[in-house]
């Protein structure tokens, strides 16, 4: 008889990352080591923060979790060149996908720019009204 | 004169969360709630774990991040059944799309039986020659 319960999130994780070991070796034959990195920039005038940019790394993906730059300090390219380099930082640890998401009010229009493709977009997400662009680049 | 360098997380975070609550409230004249939950639920035989799911919910779309049933016990619905227990509670909720990836070795037909449906797909994710899928069910 099997019963489903409302556990806690570390004690569920713990036994879903034992359950992905086993099926991984099924299917690779050998554990790969999941290679998980945080890339963290910051754009600086002086001592004051204008604009940073957070990516997460899994095996060759990079995820571009936020880009912001301080709305005074918009349209000078600190967007652009924060991408560059983490793009260059992505090339440098042979990622082959960088991925990230906007939603349309947001910046579709600037990562077209910067050379991302919109590979999917999804209505009333995260929240009813808003759509929501996905956004990939292969850099190889 | 801007300058670029790599910072703590802990400083990015909050700073990007701030623009970004800062932009949302302007887009929609007034705050709106992350309403941020993580969902996690086992399902048991007798005492041991043999399969769970793991999902985050943030505004109105709830992220499944995991699902999986130990080897021995597949094939029996308990997939579903944990499935089906996050769309009870997901509804429940008020949330409006479910969102989820899957590899090309895993549950691409399973989802799709379960009323998924196919809006991307990426290739070398989150490894060479590995394909990521990503499936959506609307729930309103």
């Amino acid at each position: 008889m099997v019963r489903i319960e409302r556990r806690e999130f570390e004690q569920v994780e713990a036994f879903i990352d034992t359950i992905f070991r086993e099926q991984a070796l099924e299917h690779f034959e050998e554990i790969r080591e999941k290679i998980e990195e945080t890339i963290t920039l910051a754009a600086y005038k002086g001592e004051e923060l204008v604009g940073s940019l957070v990516a997460q790394r899994k095996y060759v993906h990079l995820y571009i979790q936020y880009l912001t730059v301080s709305t005074a300090f918009q349209g000078q390219n600190i967007g652009t060149q924060l991408m560059e380099i983490a793009e260059n930082l992505a090339r440098v640890m042979d990622i082959v996908n960088i991925t990230l998401r906007t939603r349309h009010y947001q910046a579709a229009d600037f990562y077209h720019k910067c050379g991302y493709k919109c590979y999917a977009t999804l209505e009333d997400m995260p929240m009813r009204g808003v759509a929501m662009h996905y956004f990939v680049k292969r850099i190889v | 004169m801007i300058y670029y360098q790599t910072i703590d997380i802990r400083v990015a975070e909050p700073i990007c969360h701030e623009i970004f609550e800062e932009q949302q409230k302007a887009q929609f004249g007034q705050h709106i709630s992350r309403n941020a939950d993580t969902l996690s639920i086992a399902a048991f035989d007798d005492r041991n774990v043999i399969g769970a799911i793991i999902a985050k919910i943030e505004y109105d779309a709830l992220e499944v991040a995991q699902l999986t049933v130990k080897k021995d016990y597949r094939k029996q619905g308990i997939g579903r059944q944990l499935l089906n227990e996050i769309e009870r509670i997901a509804k429940e909720k008020g949330i409006v799309n479910i969102t989820l990836t899957t590899q090309s070795f895993q549950g691409t037909r399973f989802y799709e039986e379960q009323g998924y449906r196919f809006y991307g797909e990426l290739k070398d994710m989150p490894r060479v020659g590995e394909n990521r899928i990503y499936f959506y069910k609307r729930l309103k």
